[in-house]
């Protein structure tokens, strides 16, 4: 046990190095690489986290695991990643970065390989739950490294280079694992075990170029702190050992504010909507609407390629037009979120108009998103327990995207409609589902989720 | 060997064992060339409505009937059988011969409330000769329209 936390621990000081030019090359080599190999690292990693969403509906076809299962073995990795998220947030602040990221996302190719393998219900619900406990090390590994490497004054900027490691991962995914799976000519037709097969070598790959080239703290290479390199007083790396025992009683703080509960719920039924479009819009464009697998996950990719603009233009205009108050903004973006699904859902059928659509529907939940769970948090809180408070949102979310895969899939089970044709021992079946009272349930969330952010309209942002 | 040729032989190996076994070339790459053999198929068309009436049009070539009598066809249990919460009324059936082919059109009503887990069709057991069925099956929310082969595990999409 003590060999593990040794190798995972933050490594030692190294002898302080006296020449401030070589310093400054090493800091900004380091920096430059540090960037780059998280934006890549997490970018690919993320790719073990979506790869069951492109093959469910495979999976469904081939009679191997029903809607409901699929919903519940989803819900695990949500639950997994909450729990992981939370929970490594606290270790990451203690770790070496580089060791504890790499693990973390080769754990992660690990068990995906093992979900080709599981056509047991309750075995790829534990390995896809343990999948989202090892994606939990990847983001508070990403933050600290970032907060170790980039002074408060330029984390911004270099968070939002960060961010588009997402979009990176679910291009990666809803284009690249959906041209393995997708039939010829759009696709290579290969068998839906690609779908895990080919994340799990991308997240190897992955977990050594980030044991290999990301850095741990600057001290560990005998360079001053970030705070002290950039005479940004406030660039306060790492909490020290007192900071860490108090951690716990500053997260009971924020259980006390009312507001953050309301924002909780918002967050929560906005993640609703967001993870039901992502893990289960392909499987209803193909079902319901006869696109094929590619372009029903290039539809998909198009509402999240969308969401680096949302992000950006939300902080934007809360900002600049609203003087930083994010419920006018939250109004509105709730608004752009809204209206396009019923487009999507309800809309005429042309396909021009659902691309525009998602492409709308993915900027504003995008902004909604970046306030739900997280500015508007931050505002409200007191600004020493933000870091907690985006925990306690984030354990409501994840609760909520989870509870919502598992509710989908057996909404969508029970409208089940199996038509079986007998041949000798073959029985070729072609599965039926209706999707309308899953819609009700996913749109009918956005709504309650814009109404709780709209019910904080006075809630005014604490400057401390 | 060095150790991460090792290693890569070994998950190659892994990789090679675990694939699953492919369905056969003819039942991949059908869908390429179905268009040519359209006329000498069955096809099945079954519509579903909100109001639990479940139409079924069947049209058979006679080649593919081969010294099976026609009246078997009047029997919608020899074609197919509804899984259904409550009973079905018996279905009505209307049987139409020609020289080239029999049409068999077949109406159930289960009602509106009534929900349809499973619709089995038999038509494989019943025609020893039939080899394919081009099916198109609507239900209130969608439609897929599919082949199904007596080759084939799984049903062929993508025809047009």
């Amino acid at each position: 046990m003590n060999s593990i936390l040794k190798f995972f621990a933050a490594g030692t000081d190294a002898p302080r190095i006296a020449d401030p030019a070589e310093v400054d090359r090493l800091y900004h080599y380091h920096r430059r690489k540090v960037i780059f190999i998280l934006t890549l690292g997490y970018g690919l990693g993320y790719v073990c986290r979506l790869a069951f969403n492109v093959v469910k509906k495979p999976i469904m076809d081939a009679g191997i695991f029903t809607p409901e299962e699929v919903g519940f073995i989803g819900s695990m990795l949500l639950y997994g990643y909450a729990a992981g998220k939370f929970g490594n947030g606290f270790l990451a602040d203690y770790a070496n970065v580089k060791r504890f990221f790499a693990v973390g996302i080769l754990m992660s190719a690990l068990l995906n390989f093992g979900m080709s393998l599981s056509t047991v219900v309750g075995v790829s619900a534990l390995l896809w739950a343990l999948n989202g406990w090892f994606q939990g090390f990847g983001a508070p590994s990403s933050v600290v490294a970032l907060s170790s490497w980039f002074s408060s004054h330029e984390r911004g900027r270099y968070y939002g280079i960060w961010s588009t490691a997402h979009s990176i991962g679910e291009g990666l995914t809803y284009l690249g694992i959906a041209f393995l799976i997708a039939v010829p000519p759009k696709g290579l037709g290969l068998p839906w075990q690609w779908g895990f097969w080919t994340p799990a070598a991308v997240c190897v790959v992955a977990a050594f170029l980030l044991y290999r080239y990301l850095q741990d703290r600057p001290q560990t290479l005998g360079l001053p702190s970030i705070a002290e390199w950039s005479k940004d007083g406030s660039a306060n790396a790492r909490p020290d050992a007192h900071d860490a025992s108090r951690i716990w009683k500053d997260q009971l703080k924020v259980l006390a504010i009312p507001s953050m509960w309301v924002i909780a719920l918002a967050s929560s039924t906005m993640y609703i909507t967001r993870y039901a479009i992502n893990s289960w819009g392909n499987v209803y464009l193909q079902e319901i609407r006869g696109f094929d697998l590619f372009d029903a996950n290039l539809f998909i990719f198009l509402n999240t390629a969308a969401g680096i603009l949302g992000c950006v233009a939300f902080g934007y205009l809360s900002d600049k037009m609203f003087d930083a108050r994010r419920p006018p903004a939250n109004l509105i973006f709730a608004l752009l979120e809204l209206v396009p699904l019923f487009i999507i859902f309800y809309g005429p059928t042309n396909s021009v108009v659902l691309a525009i659509a998602l492409v709308v529907y993915g900027f504003g939940l995008s902004g909604i998103l970046a306030s739900l769970g997280g500015l508007f948090a931050i505002d409200i809180a007191p600004k020493r327990v933000a870091g907690a408070a985006m925990g306690f949102i984030g354990i409501f979310s994840y609760i909520g995207a989870g509870t919502q895969d598992y509710i989908s899939g057996k909404l969508i089970y029970d409208s089940e409609i199996r038509v079986v044709f007998s041949i000798g021992e073959n029985s070729p079946t072609v599965y039926f589902y209706d999707y309308t009272i899953p819609i009700i349930f996913w749109v009918g969330a956005s709504v309650i989720s814009m109404l709780l952010a709209a019910s904080l309209w006075r809630v005014k942002a604490r400057d401390q | 060997m060095t150790n991460s040729k090792m290693l890569m032989s070994l998950l190659c190996f892994a990789l090679a064992a675990c694939a699953p076994e492919q369905a056969p070339e003819f039942c991949r790459n059908h869908a390429l060339f179905h268009d040519e053999h359209l006329d000498s198929l069955a096809s099945l068309n079954v519509t579903m409505t909100e109001e639990g009436i479940i139409r079924s049009e069947l049209s058979i070539p006679r080649s593919v009937m081969a010294g099976v009598p026609s009246v078997l066809l009047e029997e919608s249990r020899n074609v197919y059988l509804l899984q259904t919460e409550n009973e079905c009324a018996k279905p009505s059936v209307i049987l139409i011969e020609t020289d080239n082919s029999v049409t068999a059109s077949y109406e159930s009503n289960c009602g509106a409330d009534n929900k349809i887990g499973q619709l089995d069709i038999l038509l494989f057991e019943t025609l020893p000769s039939l080899n394919e069925v081009e099916v198109t099956v609507t239900t209130p929310v969608t439609q897929k329209h599919f082949a199904i082969n007596r080759q084939c595990d799984r049903a062929i999409f993508r025809l047009d």
